[in-house]
């Protein structure tokens, strides 16, 4: 019975990672056609810059605050300058974003060296509690709960507010929506730096238990596609779907069958894909 | 035709004065003994790939890059960790660069790919990938292997913890070459029937929680680890997570608490075990002029893959000044390597009949320093140990 709990709750924690880390990804597609491989180097800036703040000040919150910060700006500065001019033309803005990816990669091996860093955690979740017999650590029970706030705020926004509204008619159709006075333009930059701020938000709060080294960004990103192809492109009920079904995935993999720990991830993606090629909640 | 043989003759005594003056620079060339050096110096394995190259440069500094007389130049490449990159520089260092041996290397899958190409070219290779079959399947008399070997270590691990009593124990090892001959070498001294269970996650596992939440303290004496960089940071951090630290001794295999990994593990990391031949608080003369001299140049402490280049250079060195710096007589260097013997920071080294290296294990433990970082303890010394060749047929 334990065994069964505590190994449910260790998939639903790290599912829920991968669906901050995946959100971003699937909402920059969704609007914008963007497949943003530099996703994964927003995840791993976005850990070494907190990693830097929690060195210097000791606050967690501060390092959350700064680090998605920082990531939202460079976010923004590429989308403004960069893959603004290559508007809809789906290859050449991968093969950029693909570029940033190894730039930003040899650039933080340059300046925060290639030893692995795990960044501390915050001193109120530094233990481990004990429920019903086990002892969990209270960190992930944190990041279960913080997964399932994010995934509501990013609701009511989609679904609650005036500019999730626009953000859904650019979905829609990106040209009727211009031609009803809604600023597409300014709605692209913001998204893109929406999914920015989610992919740092992942880095940060990663760090503790996936830590942070040359080599992660390519990690994650891979394991963000899984669940945005499981979940299907564009919509962030797949995200989190998506990443609960490749956390539990791979938790129970790994559990009983631990020879095939990437077939049981890759193999449930593949019968997705030819039964429903656009994922589970993609559309047409 | 008086004319035709003044010509000739002229031709001939030219080429001859030619020949002669080029003699002397042939035989005793003057030229730069050439050394490849090889690392991953991008990629995952970068962290231990560029400090160990900085160690090899360190010793041939503290020659001042000059022996017997001969000038010494490193020639740098990046195998980026993949087989296929490192392999394709080894090619280009040998048939382009034209270097007299080969100081390179400590990613197995390299390894292997490397050692059918140097074997064949004849070209002397001190490599310190922990490859076994280095000097058992693909063994040659071009190949030094100075890092022990995955069962020499995995061995040594073995019978350190045996002798604090461990008799049931768990394995969580890498799906790779060393993770599942570190259960081979586990199942010889322990018995494969108190191996109480063997995991193999693949590398670079993101979550190890899966595995750890298997492990139950009461069927097993303690659980050992083969899995090294980041992974290895990473499943200590998740190990003591889940409060089972408390209940059950870790125990690293090989490089496992190398002094590059150690700043990235949780203070909690404290008390778990590892074996290796390279201990960094070990209290020698040498060592210390060791750690000084590299921490004084790279304001780093040196780790055991620090430790690895700076004495496979050191053996490369003693070789070369035996032979005189004759680089070029392959045979001759070969011959002598074999027969080296280095005193250096861990005491004495040298390469067994196999041409695998020969030395001092320590088993260390993880404590909290005065400052209040983790450093390795050295506790006892296990003699002169070499890869248990005739344990396995």
């Amino acid at each position: 019975m334990n065994f069964w709990v505590l190994q449910t709750l260790n998939g639903i924690s790290f599912g829920m990672l991968l669906f901050l880390l995946a959100s971003g990804l699937s909402l920059i597609y969704g609007l914008m056609k963007i497949l943003n491989l530099a996703h994964g180097s927003f995840y791993l800036l976005g850990g070494y810059a907190g990693l830097v703040v929690v060195q210097k000040t000791g606050s967690f919150v501060l390092a959350v605050f700064v680090a998605t910060l920082a990531i939202v700006v460079i976010g923004v500065l590429m989308e403004r300058f960069l893959l603004r001019r290559l508007h809809l033309q789906e290859m050449p803005q991968t093969l950029l974003t693909f570029g940033f990816l190894f730039i930003f990669s040899d650039l933080a091996m340059l300046i925060w060296g290639s030893n692995p860093e795990t960044v501390p955690k915050p001193e109120m979740f530094s233990q481990s509690v004990q429920i019903a017999g086990f002892i969990y650590p209270s960190y992930r029970l944190f990041i279960i709960g913080f997964g399932l706030v994010v995934a509501l705020l990013l609701w009511w926004i989609q679904d609650g507010t005036r500019i999730g509204a626009m953000i859904r008619a650019g979905v829609d159709n990106e040209e009727i929506a211009r031609s009803l006075g809604i600023n597409v333009s300014l709605l692209f930059t913001l998204v893109f730096a929406l999914g920015a701020f989610l992919a740092a938000l992942g880095g940060v709060m990663g760090g503790p238990i996936m830590g942070v080294f040359p080599g992660a960004d390519f990690e994650v990103l891979l394991l963000g596609f899984v669940v945005v192809i499981i979940g299907g492109l564009g919509s962030l009920k797949g995200a989190l779907i998506g990443g609960l079904i490749v956390g539990l995935l791979d938790n129970f993999g790994k559990v009983f069958f631990p020879e095939f720990a990437l077939f049981t991830i890759f193999a449930p993606m593949a019968l997705i894909l030819a039964v429903r090629p656009t994922g589970l909640f993609g559309r047409e | 035709m008086r004319s035709f043989y003044a010509a000739m003759l002229l031709g001939l005594g030219v080429s001859v004065v030619a020949s002669t003056a080029m003699m002397p620079q042939a035989a005793f060339s003057q030229d730069a003994i050439k050394i490849g050096v090889m690392f991953p110096l991008t990629g995952p394995l970068a962290g231990q790939g560029r400090p160990e190259r900085d160690a090899i440069k360190l010793a041939f500094d503290e020659e001042n890059n000059v022996i017997a007389g001969r000038k010494v130049e490193l020639l740098f490449e990046d195998s980026a960790g993949r087989p296929d990159t490192g392999l394709t520089k080894i090619k280009a260092l040998v048939e382009r660069d034209k270097v007299h041996l080969l100081l390179s290397e400590l990613v197995s899958s390299i390894g292997a790919a490397v050692a059918p190409y140097v074997h064949e070219q004849k070209m002397p290779w001190i490599s310190t990938v922990a490859l076994a079959s280095l000097t058992r399947g693909q063994k040659s008399p071009y190949i030094f292997r100075f890092v022990p070997s995955s069962y020499q270590y995995t061995m040594a691990a073995a019978e350190a913890a045996k002798k604090m009593g461990w008799k049931k124990v768990y394995l969580i090892g890498w799906n790779a070459p060393p993770g599942h001959e570190a259960l081979e070498g586990l199942k010889k001294v322990f018995g494969a029937e108190n191996i109480v269970d063997a995991m193999f996650p693949n590398v670079g596992t993101s979550d190890y929680a899966p595995y750890v939440t298997k492990m139950d303290p009461s069927k097993a004496d303690g659980v050992f680890a083969a899995m090294w960089g980041a992974d290895s940071s990473r499943i200590v951090q998740q190990y003591v997570e889940y409060g089972l630290s408390k209940k059950m001794p870790f125990f690293g295999i090989a490089s496992f608490t190398s002094e590059e990994i150690l700043g990235a593990m949780p203070p909690q990391a404290e008390g778990v075990f590892s074996a290796y031949t390279y201990c960094g608080s070990l209290d020698t003369p040498e060592n210390k002029k060791f750690v000084q001299a590299y921490q004084s140049k790279f304001n780093a402490l040196p780790g055991s893959y620090q430790y690895m280049g700076y004495m496979a250079a050191k053996m490369v060195i003693q070789a070369l000044k035996d032979i005189n710096g004759k680089a070029e007589d392959k045979e001759a260097f070969i011959n002598a390597l074999a027969k080296v013997q280095v005193n250096g920071p861990m005491g004495m080294a040298s390469f067994d009949a196999n041409r695998g290296m020969i030395g001092d294990f320590y088993t260390l433990k993880v404590e909290k320093g005065a400052d209040g970082k983790l450093f390795n303890r050295c506790g006892d010394r296990q003699a002169q140990v070499k890869d248990p060749y005739d344990a396995f047929p």
